[in-house]
């Protein structure tokens, strides 16, 4: 299995989440791992904005990768969330960004964390995937597209 | 009259079959002044074309102008800015190297053809040089795209190191003429003086040429034709001062391809075509003066010497004359193995057949050998090669075609067609969407062939053609908006993330987890960086970073201003 099915859980895909702003995003993944993984809500926020600080996470073609360490967390952690409309993300091709994974890792982490941006970055490369993250009718549809994209272009 | 006809015809068959030839050539891989060699030689008596030609003061002369003529353009194409990381080692080279190579396949030559130390030297002498015309083919021709050090380095050493070549040549020959067996301090003012006297004249007349050109209101193709009478006139001056009448080619050439002037465009497309026909004809001559029958009995201790030059004179050479240099190992291994050589040997291989040495055919025909097995392995050996060690960099996405913009006065505009290519950033955007760099304006857009209003385009679609005006970095930013897979493969190659330099480097540790020493803690990124590497990084350059690996996307005034984060798994 891929390490994305590894960290994903079928509860952490959000679908048409209806906020404006990237804040307004890490703060609606704060609450959600808040929730699961018993850890403070401001520690995603904050770990999750420092990341965004140093340069945007963006990918491209309305894609971006926020990731950050969270202290205490004890496992890697993803969140898949697919937004009603696109919000502004300092991309840089200066597109918008309407899907988005998440990713925490423990404070600790090792290479597991490279691993997998390296390999969501590889997934997100494909166009078609891309499309049909939009065009999925349901978070159960995008689970299985996240976790069982067998890389075929 | 109907014999010049007749000639005529026959070159121009030959000159037809080989540019036909060539166009297939080239999807084969095959070094294309290979081809022209071999076609020249089937051409010549001993194939099928059974041309008898051996008059040596003409090739000597159609020789020396293609020279001429390529080491010009090949001035014209150096960026100046390249001389910022490449001009000192290529110099050494250019110097050093050449003497060090010329000493230790001269005596092996002098060894295995059983002739006196001098008369060695002088084979070593005639092979010395790597040759610009195949090293600027290489380097512009085949795609491949190496980091600037590495191609500045491989440029600047090819364009410069023909003068040391022809001089140790020269000198040898005068040795040999009276009778010498051993040189003497006398040499070393005669090199002064062609170093000097020809660096003077290239720089004096690159000037003169800047000035000309500034006031003339020729046209197009004129200005061309005035640029290679002024660089045939600067090279005859500059020889007849008893200076490096090649040296002193490339530098005015470097001097007027890097000045601002409305008409370089045009300028450097229609030297690029002289400088074609000049190495298509070089080497068509070379290959009929040849008489490939000669070469066989040669052969076995021509090979030999082919080898030591390629496996231990030019190593040996490389690596003393890099040794104050603290370029990569990799790099120093492929700069030893591209040590192309060209048409240059062969034409200071007629130089003791015109000065009437004895064993003068041996001299030409090891020299061509020794060009045809550089040819053979190397040539068709580069370009993989690089990929192979991992010096090869990803395209840069370029527009389709580019031409100065006039604006009455000097300016660095000029217009840019793009294609918009599938899975591009520009793919599937509204024109109002598509963030073109603050300097690129766009003048026209074009659909299937129609011009559209821009206000009422909608979204670009894959095909579309866009014409953009600017000022040319703009205009190379802008070109990732449009290029698909080149631009993908670029990202992958330069990671995914990219971060501003100027970054506090513990904060960039911090995201990741990665355990910086102390000495780190108030360093920026690109301090970091820098006191990592021992060379000037270049774009291409990576950096370790604990877990990460650092690659230097962008250098702006020789810092580095951009880095991208290449995570460990990526590597390949």
């Amino acid at each position: 299995m891929s390490l994305i099915g590894k960290i994903l859980a079928p509860d952490h895909v959000l679908i048409d989440l209806d906020v404006g702003s990237k804040k307004r995003v890490f703060e609606q993944v704060g609450l959600l791992v808040e929730n699961t993984h018993g850890i403070a809500r401001s520690e995603v926020f904050d770990c999750l904005f420092a990341r965004e600080k140093l340069g945007s996470t963006g990918l491209g073609q309305g894609v971006a990768i926020p990731h950050g360490r969270a202290k205490g967390l004890k496992e890697a952690v993803g969140v898949f969330i697919r937004l009603k409309s696109p919000i502004p993300f300092d991309a840089p091709d200066g597109k918008p960004v309407q899907s988005l994974f998440v990713l925490l890792v423990p404070a600790e982490a090792t290479d597991l964390h490279l691993q997998v941006l390296s390999e969501l970055a590889q997934l997100f490369s494909s166009r078609s995937l891309r499309e049909a993250l939009l065009a999925a009718p349901d978070r159960d549809a995008l689970f299985s597209l996240l976790t069982q994209w067998s890389g075929h272009a | 009259m109907d014999l010049i006809n007749q000639s005529i015809l026959v070159a121009a068959v030959i000159l037809f079959i080989s540019l036909l030839v060539s166009s297939f050539a080239s999807r084969l891989g095959a070094p294309l002044l290979l081809v022209f060699l071999a076609l020249g030689m089937l051409a010549g008596e001993d194939g099928p074309g059974g041309i008898v030609f051996d008059n040596y003061p003409l090739s000597y002369l159609i020789g020396t102008v293609a020279l001429v003529v390529i080491l010009f353009d090949g001035g014209l194409r150096t960026r100046i800015d390249s001389f910022r990381v490449g001009l000192k080692p290529a110099m050494s080279l250019a110097t050093l190297g050449v003497l060090v190579t010329a000493l230790i396949t001269g005596s092996f030559a002098a060894w295995v053809l059983e002739l006196s130390w001098l008369e060695g030297l002088l084979i070593g002498a005639i092979v010395g040089s790597t040759d610009a015309a195949a090293v600027f083919a290489l380097l512009s021709g085949s795609g491949l795209r190496l980091n600037q050090r590495l191609s500045a380095v491989l440029e600047i050493e090819s364009g410069s190191n023909d003068p040391m070549a022809v001089f140790l040549t020269m000198a040898l020959i005068g040795l040999i003429e009276a009778g010498r067996s051993t040189p003497d301090a006398s040499l070393l003012v005669v090199f002064l003086q062609q170093m000097g006297v020809g660096a003077l004249a290239g720089w004096a007349g690159g000037r003169a040429m800047v000035w000309i050109f500034r006031r003339l209101s020729l046209e197009g193709a004129l200005l061309s034709m005035f640029g290679l009478a002024a660089a045939l006139l600067l090279f005859a001056l500059a020889t007849v001062a008893g200076g490096s009448g090649f040296l002193a080619i490339y530098l005015a050439g470097l001097l007027l391809g890097n000045a601002r002037l409305a008409g370089l465009s045009t300028l450097l497309k229609v030297q690029d075509g002289y400088a074609w026909l000049a190495q298509v004809v070089m080497f068509l001559v070379l290959g009929l003066l040849v008489t490939p029958s000669e070469l066989v009995p040669l052969a076995p201790a021509a090979l030999a010497i082919s080898l030591v030059l390629m496996l231990v004179a030019r190593p040996v050479a490389v690596w003393l004359g890099l040794l104050p240099f603290a370029l990569p190992r990799a790099e120093k291994l492929y700069i030893s193995w591209v040590g192309l050589r060209g048409a240059v040997p062969i034409i200071l291989g007629i130089f003791p057949l015109m000065a009437g040495l004895p064993n003068s055919t041996v001299y030409f025909n090891v020299a061509f050998f020794v060009v045809l097995m550089s040819l053979v392995f190397q040539g068709w050996s580069i370009v993989p090669l690089a990929a192979r060690m991992g010096l090869k960099l990803p395209a840069a996405a370029r527009p389709a075609r580019s031409v100065r913009v006039e604006t009455g006065i000097d300016s660095h505009y000029e217009a840019a067609s793009f294609r918009v290519e599938a899975e591009s950033v520009a793919e599937g955007t509204t024109l109002d969407a598509l963030a073109l760099p603050a300097g690129a304006h766009l003048a026209a857009l074009f659909r299937a062939g129609e011009r559209q209003a821009p206000e009422a385009a909608g979204a670009l679609a894959e095909g579309d053609w866009l014409y953009l005006v600017g000022e040319g970095e703009a205009l190379a930013e802008a070109g990732a908006l449009f290029a698909g897979r080149v631009e993908r493969e670029a990202r992958r190659f330069y990671g995914v993330f990219t971060v501003d330099a100027a970054l506090p480097a513990a904060e960039l540790a911090g995201a990741y987890g990665v355990t910086l020493e102390p000495v780190w803690a108030g360093a920026t990124l690109a301090e970091y960086c820098e006191r990592h590497g021992r060379v000037a990084l270049v774009p291409g350059d990576t950096v370790p970073f604990g877990r990460l690996t650092l690659v230097v996307a962008e250098c702006e005034a020789g810092r580095v201003s951009r880095l991208g984060i290449r995570f460990a798994a990526d590597d390949d």
